[in-house]
């Protein structure tokens, strides 16, 4: 790759017809790919996002775990005396789900701000807005790797026997991030038209997590409100983490809905982000 | 050769307000709009922030936007810099444009001064190479000595101005957008910091500038245009431009 793919300054491809599809769908796809290309831009402002959030604190980023091990021990404590259950099975059972669920709901949560964040920048220059939802998904993604640390720790510590079906973590995460992907961009776009999205999804997610297994197991429900649990891409979304951080392995389902609502939800983002790309600047 | 066409080019901003929003879609939506009462019916508002500029500027061309405060130059600079995308007609524009209408995007107070270099230079334009290049001659005009390696929210606000001067100067533009130019607040800077403001500038092979300052103006640009609630009114030689703008001013 040259140095000029690494440089903001790229030449964007022009748009004389805002009613001209086919140059829309250009300009969107330079967006996307060049976007990526200066993946060392969004890593650097995504951090520096980290590290001002937890400036001069001794632990820095490192509180997002543990504060995350504090709370999940407290109430697998409370839960597992609730559910009749053994604190030493029930808490790694309860982080497997809590470290995907938290990266996925802080990613989505985050973008209903991204391009609210990036104003400055938006309002000052012509760049691949797509760096802002990258960024915000790979700065969720690092604080996923910090957490997996602390859950490795719990897990050594209630002995949990973790095996090769750990390894499906990898294509899980991408299959995971993926679809975290269309739901930022979608958000994103929204929120910043319609700034009541911001309030709407904040209290979406925060249902989501109740409705989703994440503090209980999915076989849990049973009969017709199983369908709560089933048509849910989240609750897919969480399987393919959770079964490989548990050293199991993931329904073929979960696996299919994910691949299947990745496409699907790729497909809504691009179409809105592609339509509506040139008006963002006018939405502040 | 850099060269910039505008033509017929307008801008119409949607305002978006608090009786035009989310509610108001949903019961339109639901209603089909006709249950409404009038002022609620009304599609957004829109301000017509430009109307038909056309413009042609090549290499060496030195530019001054006049215009009183809304009278459309910030929109102007936007536009050219891509930031919106015009609502009415085409624009083309060939070169490296360099848009400095933000002197520190990105710049982050936690890291060192040596680091927002790189954070704000890749932002304005450079590509990491370039920023490396750049960085020691980036420091030593700054004058923060030693301080590069310390965080920028120990600088005083001196300090921080000159790094973010050194920055922005030491870009390479093709074609440079200023708004009300690149300053350095500091009495011993002052003369170093014209030097290379006008180096910068002999570098730039189209600059428009945006300022309420005539003399600015006139020290840095070669022509003028006149912006006039959104339409472009005169332009041409710096002296023709400041009567026609009197002659608006006292026109009311």
């Amino acid at each position: 790759m040259t140095d000029a793919a690494h440089s903001i300054q790229r030449e964007l491809p022009p748009l004389d017809d805002p009613e001209s599809r086919s140059q829309l769908w250009r300009r969107a796809n330079w967006d996307f790919v060049a976007g990526l290309q200066l993946w060392e831009m969004w890593s650097r402002l995504s951090m520096n996002e980290v590290k001002r959030r937890y400036k001069r604190t001794m632990l820095g980023p490192m509180w997002v775990t543990v504060s995350l091990l504090v709370f999940a021990t407290v109430m697998s404590f409370v839960w597992a005396g609730l559910w009749k259950q053994n604190v030493v099975e029930f808490l790694p059972f309860l982080l497997s789900g809590l470290v995907p669920w938290t990266m996925i709901s802080s990613a989505i949560g985050e973008s209903t701000a991204v391009f609210l964040a990036g104003e400055g920048l938006m309002k000052s220059r012509q760049f691949p807005y797509s760096i802002l939802v990258y960024g915000a998904l790979a700065r969720n993604v690092v604080i996923f790797g910090h957490n997996l640390v602390g859950y490795l720790l719990i897990v050594a510590l209630c002995g949990v026997s973790l095996g090769w079906s750990t390894l499906l973590l990898v294509p899980g995460l991408a299959l995971v991030v993926l679809n975290c992907g269309w739901m930022c961009m979608l958000v994103a776009v929204f929120c910043l038209r319609y700034r009541d999205f911001q309030q709407i999804v904040a209290s979406l997610l925060q249902i989501a997590m109740f409705v989703t297994p994440v503090f209980w197991a999915a076989p849990q429900l049973q009969g017709k409100r199983a369908i709560i649990v089933d048509a849910n891409v989240l609750h897919h979304m969480i399987e393919l983490l959770r079964h490989p951080l548990l050293g199991t392995v993931a329904k073929v389902e979960s696996y299919a809905v994910c691949a299947g609502a990745a496409i699907a939800g790729w497909v809504l983002a691009y179409l809105l982000f592609a339509l509506k790309r040139h008006r963002l600047a006018y939405w502040f | 050769m850099a060269h910039l066409l505008l033509d017929h080019v307008g801008v119409d901003f949607p305002i978006f307000g608090a009786n035009k929003n989310l509610r108001i879609s949903l019961i339109a939506g639901l209603t089909g709009g006709k249950i409404l009462p009038k002022t609620m019916q009304a599609r957004s508002v829109i301000i017509k922030a430009l109307d038909d500029i056309n413009l042609h500027l090549r290499s060496g061309d030195r530019v001054g936007l006049m215009g009183h405060n809304g009278a459309g130059k910030s929109t102007l600079l936007r536009v050219l810099a891509g930031v919106y995308h015009p609502t009415a007609g085409r624009i083309s524009i060939e070169g490296r444009l360099t848009p400095l209408l933000n002197l520190t995007p990105g710049i982050e107070m936690e890291d060192s001064g040596y680091d927002n270099i790189f954070t704000v230079g890749m932002l304005l334009g450079m590509s990491r190479r370039e920023v490396e290049e750049k960085a020691p001659g980036i420091v030593e005009f700054s004058g923060v000595g030693d301080y590069i390696n310390f965080p920028i929210r120990t600088y005083s606000s001196g300090m921080q101005a000159r790094l973010a001067f050194a920055i922005s100067t030491s870009l390479d533009p093709g074609i440079l957008l200023l708004d009300e130019g690149i300053g350095a607040a500091d009495a011993a800077f002052a003369d170093k910091a014209a030097r290379r403001v006008n180096e910068l500038i002999e570098r730039t092979e189209i600059l428009v500038l945006a300022s309420h300052s005539d003399a600015l103006i006139e020290s840095m640009c070669d022509k003028a245009l006149l912006l006039h609630h959104g339409r472009l009114l005169e332009f041409g030689a710096i002296a023709n431009v400041k009567r026609a703008y009197q002659k608006v001013v006292q026109a009311g």
